[in-house]
């Protein structure tokens, strides 16, 4: 019980001033210290007490090894891709009510989430503390549960495929739905650029999360680029796409802006 | 701020002689480290191996305990021994000049 707060509580405070892999190896060593502090004859208690609090070893550790509180790129590029995530699904969560029938959104919103998670989550799922955490068999929990996803979002994407898409006269009088839904794909294509230079070319041994994101991306990606078929189909095309740039690029330079200001602040705060 | 970083040089200049003659177990080093200075957390010397090793000063041997996590022995490198033999000379200039002021 001790053990179990003491690492939490540690991997909290690291947060922020060290990379991932950092932090994992700390967190590694502290557990062998519990370990032989057990071999010992010691109690959890005991060897907290002699550990000092996790607040106090992390800022030792920051002190000495010369490291501020920073946000790591990784973690940018997460509030990055978050920010766009909000940006482009909550407007999608509103399409269904005017025309669209609900089950396409929710088809929608399933398939656009998991491709998002299928984007995070090569940078969550490779990390070793979290196969540590799932213990033993953690390459293979890690495989199983993608598995399942990816199975249940390719049987809501066959859903989709089969639902009637219904545009009516008041749907095209509402138009900014069809930008909201515009906003949604030109985020999942700066997605994909960002996972391009962050996710794909960066070399990891763990290849079964590699292989199965790229595909997972590709398949997603498809499923996305075949709903804005059916909705180019269905509606006029052009006009729409550049209301929707409009918006979007407003969008893009007050994240930008906003990108900027974070970014500053960092530089001026780590100096 | 000045005492804090006679303190740290001092400190550091103690782990690195503690393992200037065998490789030792982190945990087996701050254990050592408690017995001379009661007073100085054990992250403090967790802190400088790490520091030792991120420049340099010591090596890292892992080995795997029977069916426990596995442990880092740390040893002193070449320049890790350079490292020392500089401070354990500051140290005793310091402390002459320190006696012969009649402290």
């Amino acid at each position: 019980m001790y053990k179990t707060k003491f690492i939490k509580k540690l991997r909290k405070a690291l947060r922020w001033i060290f990379s991932e892999e950092e932090i994992a190896d700390i967190l590694s060593d502290y557990e062998g210290f519990f370990a032989s502090g057990d071999s010992e004859g010691k109690n959890e208690a005991q060897i907290c007490a002699e550990l000092g609090s996790p607040a106090v070893v992390a800022q030792e550790l920051a002190e000495t090894m010369g490291r501020k509180k920073r946000i790591t790129t990784r973690i940018k590029l997460r509030i990055l891709l978050a920010a766009v995530f909000v940006v482009a699904v909550i407007p999608i969560n509103i399409t269904y009510y005017e025309g669209n029938s609900f089950r396409f959104s929710i088809a929608f919103i399933t398939v656009f989430t998991v491709f998002l998670w299928f984007i995070l989550g090569g940078t969550v799922g490779k990390t070793p503390s979290t196969l540590r955490i799932l213990g033993k068999n953690g390459n293979w929990l890690l495989m199983a549960g993608h598995v399942l996803i990816f199975a249940f979002a390719l049987v809501c994407f066959l859903w989709a495929i089969n639902a009637d898409f219904v545009i009516s006269d008041s749907t095209m009088k509402h138009m900014d739905i069809f930008m909201r839904i515009w906003v949604a794909s030109i985020a999942a294509v700066l997605c994909i650029a960002v996972f391009a230079v962050f996710g794909f070319y960066r070399l990891t041994p763990y290849f079964f999360t590699l292989i199965i994101h790229a595909v997972g991306a590709v398949v997603f990606l498809y499923a996305i680029l075949w709903i804005f078929k059916r909705l180019e189909d269905a509606a006029g095309f052009i006009p729409v796409m550049m209301k929707a740039l409009m918006i979007y690029g407003y969008a893009a330079l007050l994240m930008g802006l906003s990108a900027l200001c974070i970014y500053f602040i960092q530089k001026r705060r780590a100096e | 701020m000045m005492e804090a970083q006679i303190k740290k040089g001092i400190l550091e200049m103690c782990v690195l002689f503690a393992i200037r003659d065998k490789e030792m177990y982190g945990y087996d080093v701050m254990k050592a480290m408690r017995r001379w200075f009661p007073e100085v957390n054990e992250s403090t010397f967790y802190a400088i191996l790490r520091r030792l090793h991120a420049d340099g000063s010591a090596s890292i041997t892992l080995s795997g305990e029977s069916n426990g996590p596995t442990r880092k022995y740390y040893a002193i490198t070449d320049a890790g021994r350079e490292g020392l033999a500089g401070s354990i000379e500051s140290w005793k200039r310091i402390r002459t000049v320190v006696e012969e002021m009649g402290i």
